[in-house]
């Protein structure tokens, strides 16, 4: 399969998570900044920050203070970005900068799984024993086909839903608008199940969920980053401990 | 605030969101070397689905139930679509038959 189908098929539960999500944000947001809605889900694409801005509009807040939240907010994807630049390190500028427009939870989420398999399936072809070159492609796999195919695909759903919501109102019944955003949800938990491997990862995914659960109410945004932060510095710890005992 | 100011304010908000992005593509800082980038999937993802199952006032008990069944269905048959479907599915009945 292509780079462009496999993202395609990888892109199916974000867009059934996008459209229900960013349909109530266009919604919403139409009856308090009108037309600037869809312009919002078209230069900022970020789901959390646009809420909380919408909130913050609606209370009259300041202009400043409304930057500042959503770069708050948003400051999580530095580390998502960097983990996922360990793939794309050798593209050129205008690729790289065409790719980071589109980092979000989701897109991070399905394309460090997507580019780990991918690039391991890749390794195995290659493989000298395996030398079976008539099925063999001919094309090397391109991570970056793969990573902006996803992410288009998931702009558009998400700048889509938000139009859809802005014009027509809500059209989907209200019983199942309100379960599909659990399709985000449910894809993180998949990913996590994924992705653990060993006592060591359930205690990261322990300590990362704790802390972010207990934050959650008090700083938005800020729970990811500091939940994702400690547990990670707890995971290199206790892989540091456990190598020198092992020496 | 008038619908131009409300557009400055998304073009900055725009611009800040962007940085976080495009920064660590261009870092000169070798990100390799930090073991701890390894542990950000399994981090990340916990910390971005945990708190859709618990908030402050507690657990929310439908969707707690839809979660573990997802995470069975995903241990058991590694399968994305199959787990997202019955999470997905699962809360719609409970939600529908006001289970809880």
């Amino acid at each position: 399969m292509s780079e462009f189908k496999m993202a395609l098929k990888h892109s199916i539960p974000i867009v059934l998570g996008y459209l229900p999500v960013s349909m109530a944000f266009g919604v919403i947001a139409a009856n308090y900044i009108g037309s600037n809605s869809v312009l919002m889900s078209a230069l900022v694409f970020a789901g959390a920050s646009q809420f909380a801005a919408l909130q913050l509009f609606i209370l009259s807040s300041s202009a400043i203070f409304i930057v500042f939240t959503t770069f708050l907010i948003n400051l999580r994807h530095i580390l998502m970005s960097s983990f996922l630049n360990t793939y794309h390190k050798n593209l050129g500028k205008l690729k790289k900068v065409a790719i980071a427009f589109g980092i979000t939870d989701e897109t991070f989420a399905i394309a460090s799984n997507g580019l780990k398999d991918l690039t391991r399936d890749l390794e195995n072809s290659n493989a000298p024993n395996t030398s079976n070159t008539s099925n063999a492609s001919k094309a090397p796999f391109s991570p970056f086909k793969y990573q902006f195919t996803l992410n288009s695909v998931s702009y558009l759903s998400w700048v889509f839903g938000t139009f859809l919501g802005f014009v027509a109102g809500s059209m989907i019944p209200e019983e199942i608008l309100n379960v599909l955003p659990f399709t985000l949800t449910a894809l993180f938990l998949y990913l996590l199940v994924i992705n653990i491997s060993g006592k060591r990862d359930i205690g990261i995914a322990l300590i990362a969920g704790a802390i972010s659960v207990m934050l959650a109410g008090i700083a938005i945004g800020w729970n990811i980053f500091i939940a994702t932060l400690v547990a990670c510095f707890v995971g290199s710890k206790i892989e540091r401990r456990v190598k020198h005992g092992s020496d | 605030m008038d619908q131009i100011e409300v557009t400055l304010v998304i073009l900055g908000m725009a611009a800040v969101t962007y940085l976080s992005r495009v920064f660590p593509f261009f870092t000169k800082i070798d990100v390799q070397k930090y073991t701890f980038l390894k542990f950000i999937p399994v981090a990340i993802f916990s910390s971005l689905a945990m708190p859709d199952l618990m908030g402050v006032g507690g657990v929310h008990v439908s969707r707690m139930v839809a979660a573990v069944i997802a995470v069975v269905v995903a241990y058991k048959t590694r399968g994305m679509f199959l787990t997202v479907f019955m999470a997905v599915f699962i809360l719609y009945l409970i939600e529908k038959l006001e289970v809880f």
